[in-house]
């Protein structure tokens, strides 16, 4: 249980995050994943270009101009019982476009209820060649004739924690993330979960679980119950926070650069107060450090949000 | 004999916690407290999904409960739905609590002055948005040993 709502450091002052900039993304098999991506997905392939602390990898990109990394670990083991996965904005007819190459591939797309209201239409999943989960979130699009790519943007990320109290504190108060939704408080999500636990609604990995009772409640059946959410934006895209359902392995303390990581845009003077908000608070981190990836993302400070998933601020 | 002291909390069932803390903690003045399962010990143990409030010198849990509750009719501001809670205030914060609940449009009924020999002066009646019956008075004897005051020690 959380002890308090005492915060752990001051927010800080006069910064904003404009968006996701890129995110990397582990594959097992790095040519298999980029045929994946480019052939089915239609993401248009950066051959030119290569992003720093990303190891062997491909670059993609949105027709919005955001990257995906796929990055090469041939020992990436997927998480699929998990809340684990990310959302790609696509308009109707690039969903359809996609969905007929998938069935032409024989990759099985499921559907669920959704609990987040801003996935609710029409939404579809299906699992890259190295296991990760991915979500299509139909939005009405523009930007896909831009660069011919049929995913317009990157909609949402996700990442595990054993705390979302301090995923909270770091996210939405000391990095300013407004908040876009909240699972896990409502009486109608633990009426979803009952209709779950009968047969009656299908819904992803990750949203819904079983719980014993109280602990000093014996023998009575697992309780159905919604697993806690929290959802915060960057600029339009969002992070999604799920519990995690059992411990996971951190990485170790004083690594702060890894994959899969999002990185967030933000300009050259938030960057600046980032670094020093975590200096002066001890907040481990590496950066910023020059490079000259693209003239949007010059800089990049590196470092673990609170529940040691790897995360990175870019600026020109 | 149970030698009881005093009352110490009480857990009320809502149906949407965020709707829940922005009543008692914005309009009402409560001060957020501690909530549950946003840990995985916390869904482990299987304990109850609350987010607790302390208003004055009492502490409310707000639990989440598993299925729709019987909501009392829209036009029903004064009652118990199966208990109604009553927090005191000094007589002179009596007026500004009610105009707090008129600007949040939050509807009450009163105040409603009590008998003679009653220890309360007036009370006010009103809801919160799942249906939970509130009563804010004030007493005639304000400071008086007349109710002893509760601690909180709730972990």
């Amino acid at each position: 249980m959380s002890n308090s709502l005492a915060a752990t450091a001051d927010p800080i002052a006069d910064i904003k995050l404009d968006g996701i900039s890129h995110i990397a993304v582990k594959v097992d098999d790095l040519a298999a994943a980029r045929d994946f991506y480019r052939g089915v997905l239609g993401f248009s392939l950066e051959s030119g270009l290569s992003l720093p602390e990303c190891g062997q990898h491909a670059v993609l990109s949105t027709a919005s101009g955001q990257h995906v990394a796929l990055c090469l670990d041939a020992g990436f083991a997927p998480l699929p019982d998990t809340g684990i996965h990310n959302g790609y904005r696509v308009s109707p007819q690039a969903r359809q476009t996609i969905l007929d190459r998938l069935a032409k591939e024989n990759i099985e797309v499921f559907s669920y209820r959704e609990i987040r209201p801003a996935e609710a239409a029409e939404n579809c999943y299906f699992y890259d060649p190295s296991g990760n989960r991915l979500q299509l979130v139909c939005a009405d699009g523009t930007a896909a004739a831009a660069n011919g790519s049929l995913v317009d943007a990157i909609d949402h990320v996700t990442v595990q924690a054993s705390d979302v109290h301090w995923s909270e504190d770091f996210y939405a108060r000391r990095l300013a993330m407004p908040i876009d939704a909240v699972v896990g408080w409502r009486t109608a999500d633990y009426v979803l979960a009952k209709r779950w636990k009968e047969g009656a609604e299908s819904m992803a990995p990750g949203q819904m679980r079983l719980d014993k009772r109280y602990s000093t409640i014996h023998g009575t059946d697992p309780v159905p119950r919604a697993n806690m959410q929290l959802f915060v934006k960057a600029g339009d895209a969002c992070v999604g926070v799920y519990l995690a359902t059992r411990h996971f392995q951190m990485p170790p303390e004083e690594l702060q650069i890894g994959t899969p990581r999002v990185a967030f845009r933000v300009s050259r003077n938030s960057l600046k107060a980032i670094a020093a908000h975590f200096k002066e608070t001890g907040h481990a981190a590496e950066g910023p450090i020059a490079h000259s990836a693209s003239p949007q993302a010059r800089h990049s400070l590196y470092t673990k949000d609170t529940n040691g998933n790897f995360i990175e601020f870019v600026s020109p | 004999m149970a030698a009881l002291e005093s009352l110490n909390h009480t857990a009320i069932c809502v149906h949407d916690l965020a709707e829940g803390m922005d009543f008692y903690c914005n309009i009402l003045g409560g001060t957020a407290h501690q909530r549950s399962n946003y840990e995985i010990e916390d869904t482990s143990t299987g304990i109850a999904i609350f987010h607790s409030v302390i208003l004055e010198d009492y502490l409310l849990a707000l639990t989440v409960t598993a299925n729709y509750m019987p909501m009392p009719p829209d036009g029903q501001l004064r009652g118990a739905h199966g208990f109604r809670h009553g927090f005191c205030v000094p007589r002179s914060r009596f007026e500004d609590v009610q105009q707090s609940l008129a600007k949040h449009d939050v509807q009450f009924e009163g105040p409603v002055d009590h008998p003679e020999k009653s220890p309360f002066g007036q009370s006010i009646y009103f809801k919160d948005p799942s249906g939970n019956f509130l009563e804010i008075l004030w007493l005639k004897e304000e400071g008086s040993q007349t109710f002893k005051r509760r601690y909180i020690h709730v972990e």
